[in-house]
């Protein structure tokens, strides 16, 4: 780390670039003489200047040279060719192409004046900092770009995510600039114009200042920056992270210490001075301390109250590599009278980290083989009239407003089935796939359910259990769904009628027969809610054929049960 | 004084001595002379005066120590014979850094290593910048020209760069 002032080593980018003034060339002087710490500053600096020469010059000979790799064999290949001329009177020439040659510096555009070649203002670490893009790799048309706006940063995923007192906005929307976000469960994931995407781990407390700026009060956030995203900051209350185009997470803990792991390519971080501790707006603050490099592999914990920051042990956990395998978002077509969706168009699902879209006729249809309610009378609802086979609002619909509901269990806590083949003695839907699904990789099934503002946001708890005894196969508890009513991708249905039954139905045969009581129009707003249910949770090996599921409600409260609108395997 | 009167042994032996010191001797030199042109023009004279007097050398000291000490005084007669423009040291500030940069390269290990590895950690843009500015193939103000870039801004850039892998390699020497 240098100790020089960013005067003295403004100068010796001067003298290294050979734009350096008499002036500042007699200043420079004034520094080093006398000044054994302030040569050696300089003499490091003159290595790096001598070694990317060298360094350029190699590389330049291993790609037009077809020699060896290896730099001194082909030194001695360049020596023993010149021995056969060995005179002294040709001496000189023996030693020209030994010499380094030197490319003649570039003459400046204009004459340097002290005033435009250092940095008076702002120390050169300031400089170091305010990274301008070089337009190598970014379009001009992006910098213009580079200054706040309201579109520069979009939500690009989710996972069970809530926002303290707000919904999530739509995947793929632009979120508010300068808004403080207080993420309470799941993930988000936010991309930025320049290429870059930060992913940010509950609970956490946020705020995009900029397009290339996030800062943190608490909470963990890992950043992905590219080379065209070099110069992303994150800040917390205990100092900034400057990108170097890598990966790397930042955790703000509300102990009041930050922790930064690089999991690849570098980072500058600048812990606070305990003076700019003081002052609680870490967006006020414009004195960093020096920054230190952090390489891959490193990792630094900075305390809250000192400018001494730690080494701490690496963990490359800390970093959010890839959002968990779930059902993304889908796709449905609005209803008749434009107030909501009906039918789904298709789902989009991340198997393995990979997102793919199943249009809806690709997936594999249900039939429904047991149904029973416990005590609820309102087992369907539909766009409009009840078909004559009234299953068929589940197996031969696509409308997310039409399915079965309200298949309550029982009071009491879950007893797990001895046998699931004995599913029918039990209350809940099952269905058999018109094909058998296959287990692959993340999520094989898609469910949805219907949800109103009035029930759990994150969906209805349910059971999922498989309707044959193998070994090893068991009950899965889903307690979340992928889309909830937390984000905007979860869209408003088209308005629905429930109908109430004579009877609450205890078996398939009964709800067919069972005649409707009465049918009702529902005013409330419902949304449909998607998650993905992989058929690896049901101890099913991958690549097993599974002939279909049994799904029993979980909530404990008597009026929630789930309703279920659709379900479809994946191909 | 070197006992071996084959000129041809003399040769390969100056050459073996002169291959393994032959950077750390540019740098030696360009640390007291810091212009391209200049640093250049003595390092090919003192190749040769090195090359002249090497049946003085004693083959039992450092042969790196030897050619600074010649190398040292070439600077000198540059400085003292050589009146054009280019801004220089004076001999009182070269004979100070001279003192420190003799021990330093002396013990240095394989710095370029580092600085290779440190190079590869940096952005690709930044590493092409650094390719530009130090290749053979483009000159800063074209480059400039090229990318509508002010140079000022390439320096500062470079600037930053060699920040970075100086930071970065004082980090790789105190970690061994």
């Amino acid at each position: 780390m240098t100790t020089q002032s960013p005067e003295f080593m403004a100068l010796l980018n001067a003298l290294l670039d050979e734009t350096i003034s008499p002036e500042e060339h007699s200043r420079l002087c004034e520094h080093l003489r006398g000044n054994p710490q302030a040569i050696r500053e300089y003499l490091s600096y003159v290595d790096l200047h001598t070694s990317f020469k060298e360094l350029e010059e190699r590389s330049d000979e291993e790609l037009t040279a077809d020699l060896s790799d290896n730099t001194f064999t082909k030194r001695e290949t360049k020596y023993h060719w010149l021995r056969w001329a060995m005179v002294s009177a040709v001496a000189i020439a023996l030693f020209v192409p030994l010499s380094l040659t030197w490319r003649r510096p570039a003459e400046p555009d204009s004459v340097i004046t002290s005033s435009d070649n250092i940095p008076k203002d702002s120390s050169l670490i300031e400089s170091l900092n305010t990274l301008t893009p070089s337009p190598v790799s970014i379009p001009s048309n992006q910098h213009d770009k580079a200054t706040p706006d309201q579109h520069a940063v979009v939500l690009s995923q989710i996972a069970k995510a809530e926002l303290f007192y707000e919904r999530i906005p739509e995947v793929g929307s632009a979120i508010q600039m300068k808004h403080e976000y207080v993420l309470v469960k799941g993930l988000m994931e936010l991309s930025f114009e320049n290429g870059a995407s930060a992913v940010f781990t509950s609970p956490a407390v946020f705020t995009v200042a900029s397009p290339t700026r996030i800062e943190m009060k608490m909470g963990r956030c890992s950043v992905h920056a590219p080379e065209t995203a070099t110069g992303f900051e994150v800040v917390t209350p205990q100092g900034r992270v400057v990108d170097l185009g890598t990966r790397f997470s930042v955790v703000a803990r509300e102990a009041g210490e930050s922790d930064i792991q690089v999991v690849e390519g570098a980072v500058i971080y600048h812990p606070k001075s305990t003076d700019e501790l003081t002052d609680k707006s870490i967006a006020k603050s414009t004195e960093d301390a020096a920054g230190t490099m952090l390489l891959e592999g490193e990792a630094v914990r900075l305390p809250e109250v000192s400018k001494k920051s730690e080494a701490i042990p690496f963990n490359r956990q800390e970093y959010q590599n890839q959002f968990p395998d779930r059902v993304v978002s889908y796709e449905a077509a609005p209803g008749p009278d434009g107030q909501g969706v009906r039918d789904l168009v298709s789902v989009t699902v991340q198997r393995e980290g990979q997102n793919q879209t199943y249009p809806v006729e690709d997936l594999i249809g249900i039939d429904v083989i047991h149904f029973s309610a416990y005590s609820k009378w309102n087992s369907a609802c539909s766009a409009d009239e009840l078909p004559a086979r009234v299953d068929q609002v589940l197996t031969n619909s696509v409308a997310l407003n039409a399915g079965l509901t309200n298949f309550d269990s029982a009071p009491g806590p879950y007893v797990q089935a001895n046998e699931f083949k004995n599913f029918r003695q039990r209350h809940g839907l099952a269905v058999q796939f018109r094909q058998p699904v296959k287990n692959g990789p993340g999520p094989d099934v898609v469910l949805f359910e219907l949800q109103s503002a009035a029930y759990p946001p994150g969906g209805d708890r349910f059971h999922v259990s498989p309707i044959e005894d193998r070994p090893g196969l068991k009950t899965h508890h889903v307690q979340q769904f992928d889309i909830t009513m937390h984000s905007a991708n979860a869209l408003q249905v088209a308005p629905l009628f429930t109908h109430v039954f004579n009877q609450s139905p205890r078996s398939l045969d009964q709800l067919l027969k069972s005649k409707v009581k009465r049918s009702s129009r529902i005013h409330v707003p419902f949304h449909a809610l998607a998650v993905g249910i992989d058929l690896s949770d049901l101890g099913y090996e991958e690549g097993a054929s599974v002939p279909g599921v049994f799904i029993e409600d979980a909530d404990e409260d008597d009026y929630v049960a789930i309703d279920v609108v659709f379900i479809g395997g994946l191909p | 004084m070197s006992t071996d009167q084959n000129p041809e042994r003399q040769y390969e032996l100056f050459l073996r001595e002169f291959a393994r010191d032959r950077s750390k001797l540019f740098r030696y030199i360009f640390s007291l002379l810091p212009n391209h042109a200049d640093a250049e023009d003595v390092f090919q004279r003192c190749s040769l005066v090195l090359w002249q007097k090497f049946s003085e050398f004693e083959p039992e000291r450092s042969f790196f120590a030897w050619a600074c000490g010649i190398a040292f005084n070439e600077v000198r007669y540059f400085l003292r014979t050589n009146h054009h423009q280019r801004l220089k040291f004076d001999t009182e500030l070269i004979t100070e850094i001279s003192e420190i940069r003799h021990v330093q390269l002396d013990q240095s290990g394989d710095i370029l290593a580092h600085i290779s590895d440190c190079l590869t950690r940096l952005p690709r843009r930044d590493r092409q910048l650094v390719r530009m500015a130090y290749g053979k193939n483009q000159t800063i103000k074209s480059y400039a020209e090229s990318t509508r870039s002010a140079p000022q801004t390439i320096y500062n850039n470079l600037a930053r760069i060699r920040r970075l892998v100086q930071a970065c390699v004082q980090k790789k020497l105190a970690t061994g």
